[in-house]
């Protein structure tokens, strides 16, 4: 009987706790929803959880009048661009990487090299290659920010992808030469489709990185014809600085859409993505 | 049959090539070439309105070091990041073990507690920015009714300094939860039951049995948090440019307004390359494991 009554405390407690770190964790989150579709007057008044009435109206706006359609166009294009390349450069360098038996001079130094990336602060590298573009003339294109995400993101998968392809066994290859494959059809017929996971898992991540990059895009962008989306919302911050919460709302909606995609449906693949430097590393 | 082999080994040693010779170049053009010229910039007088650069020694890492908001915004990352890096492990910790304690929902749990760390920096710092708003935001609202008078918590040297902090905290605890939460998963109930049936208490079991499990991820995920903290600069360029008075100034701020806006790349790089060693130095024993596993 008492640690019956014990039991139903924790669970009171548990429950009690789960609330409050929702609402610390979502709060902010269904704030800007509401900001975003709530009629203007509204943003203005006395609190209401519930939005009494909907509208479209900030969306509108921050797409005919502030930019945003470019903005999102800019973004897609830039993540996916950059992804592509990282993923190709990358999972070609990782899985040579991988194998000790594709033994080649600069192996060591080049793997040690391509886990300070990752180290180093983005300012490390930033100024040179702000010359170099200025030289060749890109800094009014769209090019500086799908190389800078590149960047970032090429080192990111060779290193995630090494221990996918480690995981698989060097014998398979073997065997497949035996019966006459070439080094090009092993990595693509047997060694890409068994790591498929791990490659869904870094492009999510990847493309995270690159939507939501802000310090090498300030930076290296002149144009606003140029401006990604988180660069387009810091714009929003400063001309609409005082008031226009529904305006600077939807457009931090518009920012999240994507991840919110990929948890609706890959969340798995992106989930394994972010937590596997706890276990893989 | 030797020649055979020998083109089979000419033919790997292409495909090696082939294989890595494009991301080479790209790494080669777009870190090691700009390593190696943020060492040399950083000796020169290099403007980039000018064009021109002539050598200087160590007068930019003279001027830098004399510069008071310099040693601040040095003082204000370090700072920043132990308290950062060290509140967002413990909270992520107990979290992780609450969640992992649940019958029910662990996983729509995990996710939804997930979400802060998925939005970008500058979608966060709007979103406190709206919050915080001493016109309309809901916090101000909120404090108002209780009786407090408005404030403005980003232009008040006292509270702007942790105002970005807890900003920071609240996005990126779900990232340290889901990285210990991970490794919870890989402590064996069978040793936590033997340690309950030997009469061991629920601190005992976490003290002796579950943190000796997770003890490595977790200096891993500090590890990580460091490294990602030291680099602060969407939040504090977004809600304070550094102010008031410096007092939220990060390196990275720094240099972005004293050498990247005023174009002083020579400086630029000076202060740039101040960062970089200090990265390297704090996390230098993290590097040479994660080499030396992978070789």
């Amino acid at each position: 009987m008492k640690i019956k009554r014990k039991n139903i405390w924790i669970t009171g407690a548990k429950a009690v706790a789960g609330g409050i770190i929702l609402i610390i964790a979502l709060f902010p989150i269904y704030w800007l929803l509401l900001m975003a579709i709530r009629p203007a007057n509204q943003n203005m008044e006395a609190i209401s959880l519930i939005p009494r009435g909907i509208t479209f109206q900030y969306f509108r706006q921050l797409f005919q009048d502030k930019g945003f359609d470019v903005a999102l166009k800019n973004s897609l294009i830039n993540s996916i661009v950059s992804l592509f390349f990282s993923l190709v450069l990358g999972l070609c360098t990782s899985y040579v990487l991988a194998r000790k038996r594709f033994d080649f001079p600069v192996r060591k130094p080049m793997t040690g090299w391509i886990f300070l990336i990752r180290i180093l602060p983005p300012v490390a590298f930033i100024i040179p290659l702000y010359i170099i573009f200025g030289k060749l003339g890109i800094l009014e294109t769209r090019l500086p920010i799908i190389l800078a995400c590149i960047l970032i993101n090429l080192p990111l998968v060779i290193w995630f992808m090494l221990t996918f392809f480690k995981d698989v066994p060097e014998e398979m290859e073997e065997s497949a030469k035996m019966d006459g494959a070439s080094e090009w059809q092993i990595f693509f017929k047997i060694i890409l489709p068994l790591v498929l996971p791990g490659i869904a898992a870094v492009a999510m991540l990847s493309f995270m990185y690159s939507w939501n990059e802000y310090t090498y895009s300030i930076i290296l962008t002149r144009s606003p014809k140029n401006y990604t989306i988180p660069l387009a919302l810091a714009v929003l911050n400063t001309e609409d600085n005082v008031t226009n919460f529904g305006l600077v709302s939807a457009g931090g909606i518009t920012s999240f859409l994507p991840m919110a995609l990929f948890v609706l449906f890959a969340q798995n693949y992106l989930i394994s993505g972010l937590s596997s430097g706890a276990v893989k590393e | 049959m030797k020649k055979q082999s020998a083109k089979r080994q000419g033919c790997k040693a292409l495909f090696a090539y082939e294989m890595t010779v494009p991301a080479m170049a790209v790494i080669l053009v777009m870190t090691v070439y700009p390593v190696i010229f943020t060492v040399l910039y950083s000796f020169t007088d290099y403007n980039y309105l000018k064009g021109t650069y002539s050598w200087i020694g160590l007068k930019n890492y003279k001027d830098l070091f004399s510069n008071a908001f310099f040693r601040q915004s040095v003082w204000n990352t370090i700072l920043f990041t132990l308290i950062a890096v060290a509140v967002e492990i413990v909270l992520g910790l107990l979290l992780a073990l609450y969640v992992n304690s649940l019958k029910k929902g662990k996983k729509i749990f995990r996710t939804l507690v997930l979400l802060p760390y998925l939005l970008p920096a500058v979608t966060v710092a709007l979103i406190w920015r709206m919050m915080l708003s001493p016109n309309y935001g809901i916090v101000t609202h909120i404090i108002e009714d209780l009786g407090i008078p408005s404030y403005n918590w980003f232009y008040d040297m006292k509270t702007a300094f942790g105002t970005i902090l807890v900003i920071d905290i609240w996005q990126n605890t779900p990232f340290a939860f889901l990285l210990i939460y991970a490794c919870l998963q890989g402590v064996s109930e069978s040793q936590k039951e033997a340690a309950a049936i030997d009469g061991a208490g629920y601190v005992q079991t976490f003290r002796y049995v579950v943190f000796p499990n997770i003890s490595g991820g977790v200096a891993l995920c500090a590890m990580l948090r460091t490294i990602d903290t030291f680099r602060l600069f969407e939040k504090v360029n977004i809600l304070t440019g550094g102010g008031p008075a410096g007092s939220t100034s990060t390196i990275t701020q720094f240099m972005y307004t004293y050498g990247i806006k005023t174009l002083k790349f020579g400086f630029a790089s000076a202060s740039s390359l101040v960062m970089t060693i200090l990265v390297l130095v704090l996390s230098a024993g993290y590097v040479k494991k994660a080499i030396s596993a992978n070789e």
